[in-house]
């Protein structure tokens, strides 16, 4: 274990670091930044019931994780109801089993698929291409990420890391064999020979795969928010429509989902609502002229049940709307993909190692400046940097931090307990620390701790001791 | 796959409590509170309904004309002309839609929408107020491919459908049993993409265009 957790670590420091040094995308990064931001704060300055809105979107999460067992069953029972199947997954393979095992059954040549971030998370394109399957990513965002063979770097903008150069070199690459030999610049342009390259793959396409932002326990549907259509033509045009989901996405009534509704768009771009919010509950309807003849939802657990009842559970509130990615200045310098896995930012921080296992993973609770910012502008209120903190103290006590890091926490905590000692052992270094920054008001170097003092300036100390001027001003009184 | 399924709801049980199946009691009181649910907290406004749906569509870069139910046909047929369009369409379903006779100088095809439609022209079983938002249910005459597929959708909003919350709408369609239905597509404004540069652009999967011709007088 000691080995991979070493890798684990140096794999993600070097992924920052090369992040940190990728000029193209810290111009992307720097494009975006701040965009995401001032609309979230526009659409929440104008709604002036926001904060009471998200309190009733935590209590509704709440009351369904509380009941999810329950809520699960209900949710089934109306699926059934309509005319579709529910299937179960205990982890990421069992999932992707599924979902080959119905496109094979429907002799599927082509899959499109809606944005579904489940389906990242279980790496399921792979396992349809080795089945002989052309798997199309169809939300414009992803199908960028497919063409440069990547993974989404951000939950809800997939692309946030591409700058447009980038992308006139994808689409002038795989769309000239398709005849667009014009290399369009123009974003437009772009947007425009996208929407005619994927058009022929909507209408041609056998099995149709999306997410669901929620399942709706009474209605037995699943709700899809998106803004360029995509997800509707996936979900209407094929045979077949397979609907993949975590357990947890579950709502009771439409009237939870018109809470969740008000939150998830304002949080997520800043809109009020999503140009497509739609709801679709079964096959197509008998009289009905169109829609797929089969409807399956994919239920994938892959952790999640185990996190119910413990100090963690509070993450599966989460409706990643991405404002906690779009808030932390960590993100926000590195981009998604240092993460290392499908979920970043603070939600990705403390998720990925909750999923995945607390080896792996080590750097990324530690990776946080613990503003708190994520906190603040979660719409399901998940103290997200509080769960970092937990994730710290977890890896200390599990012993998987490093082993020199906890050898100074113990040897400070037991000065520390010792006041006498402490204050003792602390003045002289002070003092010196005070000499040497005296001038400058900081010191620019300490040995040990490079790394930090590499950014900014160690604030240089009083010429006393706190202690001690308490106790010089109590003997002159 | 039941030991799947028996397997999580069982890690669940476990986790929450002590690992037993819900009683029947117990999902009968999930069931009860999904029946008997509420609104919740709502965005409070005193806006006229219809003004605020107008300016919140508007806001999403739609556009539309407040018509008489006798013009609809013409309304059409000028709209499509001012885009260089013909006067044919893919037609949806409503009662306004239903109770029209269209002239033989317009082409209307019944049918779902395909990869070269240019034009539908559905009805909205309800409009919202609150964003600006168009309901639309799918049924034997109500193609919901007719929503995404088309280059210009326009839609015709019969004014007294304009209902304040998202919740209102939820009303009108477990009323109308429209919930039993395979699709609810809700429609504020014309596709979009933010996903090159987080820049919009109109256009990206749906429809460029989207036109409501909201009738006064039905």
């Amino acid at each position: 274990m000691s080995v991979s957790t070493a890798s684990h670590r140096v794999e993600f420091q070097d992924r920052a670091k090369q992040a940190l040094q990728d000029v193209s995308l810290q111009r992307a990064l720097a494009k975006a930044r701040g965009g995401f931001v001032d609309h979230r704060q526009e659409a929440i300055d104008a709604l002036p019931e926001f904060d009471a809105i998200r309190d009733a979107a935590r209590d509704i999460k709440n009351h369904v994780l509380a009941n999810l067992d329950g809520y699960l069953e209900l949710y089934e029972q109306q699926v059934i109801e309509n005319g579709g199947q529910v299937h179960w997954a205990r982890d990421a393979e069992e999932a992707c089993q599924i979902i080959a095992g119905i496109c094979k059954e429907a002799q599927a040549k082509t899959v499109t698929k809606g944005k579904s971030m489940v389906s990242e998370e279980m790496h399921l394109n792979p396992v349809l291409e080795a089945a002989g399957m052309t798997v199309v990513e169809t939300d414009l965002g992803e199908y960028i990420v497919q063409l440069a063979g990547e993974t989404p770097s951000h939950i809800i903008a997939p692309a946030v890391h591409k700058t447009r150069e980038q992308i006139t070199d994808l689409f002038h690459e795989h769309h000239s064999p398709l005849g667009y030999t014009d290399r369009v610049t123009q974003r437009e342009a772009l947007v425009n020979e996208a929407r005619s390259v994927l058009r022929e793959r909507f209408v041609t396409a056998d099995v149709g795969i999306t997410g669901a932002n929620f399942l709706v326990a009474e209605t037995g549907a699943n709700v899809i928010v998106t803004n360029e259509g995509n997800g509707d033509l996936t979900s209407c045009l094929p045979r077949v429509h397979i609907v993949t989901a975590g357990i947890e996405k579950i709502v009771p009534s439409l009237d939870d989902l018109a809470v969740l509704l008000r939150v998830l768009a304002r949080s997520a771009t800043g809109q009020e609502f999503s140009a497509y919010t739609s709801l679709y509950s079964g096959p197509r309807r008998p009289g009905d002229m169109e829609g797929p003849e089969a409807y399956h939802v994919v239920l994938l657990d892959n952790g999640r049940s185990r996190l119910l009842g413990g100090q963690y559970q509070a993450m599966l509130r989460c409706i990643r709307c991405g404002a906690c990615l779009n808030h932390c200045p960590v993100y926000g310098s590195i981009g998604g993909h240092a993460y290392g896995w499908v979920y970043s930012g603070p939600m990705g921080s403390v998720l990925t190692p909750l999923l995945n296992g607390f080896d792996q993973s080590l750097d990324l609770p530690n990776a946080c400046t613990l503003n708190g910012r994520c906190k603040e502008v979660c719409p399901v209120r998940i103290p997200l940097s509080d769960l970092l903190l937990k994730h710290r103290v977890e890896q200390h006590e599990r012993r998987l931090s490093s082993g020199f890091g906890r050898f100074l926490l113990g040897a400070w905590a037991w000065l520390a307990c010792r006041p006498r000692l402490y204050q003792g052992v602390m003045a002289l270094p002070l003092r010196v620390m005070h000499m040497l920054g005296r001038r400058r008001g900081g010191l620019t170097w300490l040995p040990g701790v490079g790394g930090w003092t590499g950014s900014r300036d160690f604030p240089a100390p009083a010429r006393r001791s706190f202690m001690r001027q308490w106790q010089s001003r109590k003997v002159r009184s | 796959m039941n030991r799947a399924r028996d397997q999580i709801l069982g890690t669940i049980r476990k986790s929450l409590a002590d690992g037993e199946p819900r009683t029947t009691a117990r999902l009968e009181e999930l069931r009860s509170r999904i029946q008997n649910s509420r609104p919740q907290v709502q965005p409070e406004f005193d806006d006229e309904l219809l003004a605020r749906f107008c300016q919140k569509h508007v806001a999403v870069h739609g556009t539309y004309e407040r018509i008489s139910a006798k013009d609809i046909e013409s309304a059409v047929v000028k709209h499509l002309a001012s885009i260089g369009l013909d006067a044919q369409w893919h037609l949806g379903s409503g009662p306004v839609l239903d109770a029209m006779q269209w002239t033989d100088k317009v082409f209307v095809y019944r049918k779902g929408a395909d990869r070269d439609t240019k034009a539908a022209l559905s009805e909205a079983v309800a409009a919202v107020a609150e964003t600006g938002t168009l309901v639309m249910c799918s049924g034997p005459t109500v193609p919901p491919s007719q929503n995404y597929l088309p280059d210009d959708h326009l839609v015709v909003v019969d004014r007294r459908r304009i209902v304040r919350h998202m919740e209102d709408a939820w009303a009108i369609l477990r009323e109308s049993g429209a919930t039993r239905g395979r699709a609810i597509n809700l429609i504020t404004g014309p596709s979009k993409t933010g996903d090159i540069e987080q820049t919009i652009q109109y256009g990206a999967h749906g429809p460029r265009r989207l036109h409501l011709l909201i009738v006064e007088d039905t």
